[in-house]
């Protein structure tokens, strides 16, 4: 058991593998969300142990969190049978393989045209981009030794700093776009009828008096 | 991630067995502990508050052996599985629950020494890790196929996910009064007498307190946002298709997640692991570091079990809301206040210099919160004293003392509800 993150790494890989496997076999929507869940921790899980550990939380927060209860409460609240299984037809596997197809080659080329970024205390440590482990922080100067420790906490600083001065547009492009969703969703969901003054004034349960 | 903090140094051995020794050894007792002894506290508090006895006979002292035995009761209970259930799915899920609650106890902090693991945004991580604990819920009241679960799941879901908001909210505005995502860093700097605790500094962060604790509430599914698991309307929600060491996976998350959150609070907002009148901080400047530590821990082990207190006398107080007006508390009053209170947070410590106007909210603050605290303190002295039957028997009689034949030791069911 030499490196405890190589163990972790090839285990985070298999289970998202797995997942994403599992996503495409299963039939049922339900246990395919769960084999979701699965890929979307164990992307978490790499996360943490690339040291970004802000990114690997928001992810659980954002994802495993939020998206997939929300997909889980959809899936339950429209499916008619809650056996409900789904029949693609050829054509529409046909799209989704065409899709997979050019986003698997958009990232393998993003991937072999990367010039990977190395932290130069885990590189001349021959660690790669992993972490050392406590030991090996002991070995090191204590100048070093500070920076290599505050990597964390400033990577999750740096992300707010970038936000709110480089990237502070798109920042706020984007809550707009979640703004307009809101609007949306709330018009969308806004009575058809005028309310009548029983409904939400908290004067009982709005069925079953009849 | 501050240097002088870490965990006992007991082993020479790799990291990763150190880890997964402490995990065993440590946390998975710690959590069985705090679930039976507030599962047994929890039957004490409502029988207090219905003025019965509540157990009374299991083990001799005021039935201390009713946790212990229920759980070999449980141990030894058929497992269950309802034919038309999602069999994977269904024993999947308790495990879903369980994880997540034992997982995030983690990176809490005990004291300025014993500290698992210190990660410079362990607030997030906690906050992360506690996300995945409704996915258990709702999946196991989806698996059961039965419709009272899988209304307790909706229930869940709806609530948890609206719910997370305010709760997110109100842990950002003490980590913005304090500069860090740390626990432990924020922690530290509430040392040095009662003024000096987060919820003090200033008024939004007063009012942030209560916002953050209400959320925990329906974050926990305590009443009176308990709808999920209802028992005089839906049985007992997502659970009821559960039993034996399933079921217990499920009330082992419950009261974890009470114990955690509440401890959350403390040091978010109620001085962490100090005492009220700075002894400790006093200790751990004057070269104490190993009595400072365990007392530090002692405090807020006292401090979260205060919070949870309150929890269990909320939950036998006051009626169950409504699922519409579960959320419209949420949406139209939690919410609003919790972005008041960020904006105000972020205001305050911009325009308000550290002077003597700083001092003077302080102390106005601390005045006002520990006279608060004084009253409710009181108030329960008052009742126990009084002449109601049931709370000077079960408090204030030793247990030999009790009548046996009247009223009869109140059996409860393994309080579901």
């Amino acid at each position: 058991m030499g490196n405890m993150e190589t163990v972790l790494f090839y285990g985070f890989a298999a289970t998202a593998l797995a997942g994403a496997a599992g996503v495409l076999l299963s039939r049922n929507i339900v246990r395919t969300a769960v084999w979701l869940l699965a890929t979307l921790a164990a992307a978490g899980g790499f996360y943490f142990l690339l040291g970004a550990s802000f990114v690997g939380a928001v992810q659980l927060i954002i994802y495993a969190g939020g998206t997939l209860v929300l997909i889980i409460f959809g899936v339950m609240l429209t499916a008619r049978d809650p056996r409900v299984s789904f029949e693609p037809r050829r054509i529409e596997i046909a799209a989704g393989a065409l899709v997979c197809l050019v986003l698997a080659g958009a990232l393998v080329w993003v991937f072999l045209g990367t010039r990977w970024y190395q932290s130069p205390i885990a590189q001349r440590d021959g660690q790669g981009i992993a972490r050392l482990t406590s030991a090996q922080i002991e070995a090191l100067a204590p100048g070093v030794k500070d920076r290599l420790t505050d990597l964390d906490a400033e990577g999750t600083a740096n992300i707010g700093r970038q936000l709110l001065s480089t990237y502070l547009v798109p920042f706020e492009v984007v809550s707009l776009l979640l703004l307009a969703v809101l609007i949306g969703a709330a018009y969308l969901a806004r009575p058809r009828v005028p309310a009548s003054p029983k409904i939400g004034s908290g004067a009982g349960p709005k069925e079953g008096r009849a | 991630m501050i240097a002088h903090i870490d965990y006992i140094p007991f082993f020479s051995w790799p990291e990763w067995l150190e880890g997964l020794i402490v995990m065993i050894a440590v946390y998975l007792p710690f959590v069985c502990l705090v679930a039976m002894f507030g599962i047994w506290w929890e039957r004490k508090v409502s029988a207090d508050i219905q003025s019965r006895h509540g157990p009374m006979r299991t083990g001799r002292w005021h039935g201390w052996a009713q946790s212990p035995a229920d759980g070999l009761k449980l141990l030894a209970k058929e497992d269950l599985i309802p034919v038309a259930a999602d069999r994977p799915l269904f024993r999947l899920a308790p495990y879903l629950s369980f994880v997540p609650a034992f997982a995030a106890l983690v990176v809490l902090p005990f004291s300025a020494r014993f500290i698992f693991v210190d990660m410079p945004i362990s607030v997030v991580f906690l906050f992360g890790i506690l996300a995945l604990e409704v996915l258990g819920v709702i999946l196991a009241g989806w698996a059961s196929n039965s419709k009272w679960a899988l209304y307790g799941a909706m229930r869940e879901a709806c609530q948890i996910v609206s719910y997370e908001i305010p709760l997110g909210l109100s842990i950002l505005v003490p980590a913005l009064a304090a500069g860090t995502l740390s626990l432990a860093a924020i922690g530290e700097q509430q040392g040095g007498g009662l003024h000096q605790w987060l919820a003090f500094r200033n008024p939004f962060l007063f009012v942030s307190c209560f916002v953050f604790f209400i959320a925990t509430l329906a974050d926990c599914k305590r009443s009176p946002f308990d709808l999920p698991e209802s028992e005089s309307e839906l049985v007992a929600g997502y659970h009821v298709e559960y039993s034996g060491m399933r079921w217990v996976m499920f009330f082992f998350a419950e009261y974890a997640v009470m114990y955690i959150l509440s401890a959350v609070a403390c040091m978010l907002y109620l001085g962490a692991w100090y005492d009220p009148f700075g002894i400790v901080l006093w200790m751990e400047k004057a070269g104490y570091v190993w009595s400072s530590a365990v007392i530090g821990a002692g405090i807020i082990i006292v401090k979260a079990f205060t919070l949870v207190y309150v929890q269990m006398w909320l939950r036998w107080t006051l009626p169950r809301l409504r699922i519409d007006q579960v959320l419209s508390t949420c949406v139209k009053v939690l919410l609003p206040l919790a972005c008041v209170n960020l904006i105000g947070a972020a205001l305050w410590s911009w325009l308000v210099p550290a002077g003597w106007a700083q001092l003077a909210v302080q102390v106005l603050l601390t005045v006002i919160g520990t006279g608060g605290f004084l009253f409710f303190v009181g108030v329960l002295v008052r009742a126990m004293l009084s002449r109601r039957q049931g709370l000077r028997l079960t408090l204030l009689t030793p247990w030999h003392a009790i009548p046996v034949a009247e009223p009869p030791p109140g059996p409860e069911p393994a309080s579901n509800g």
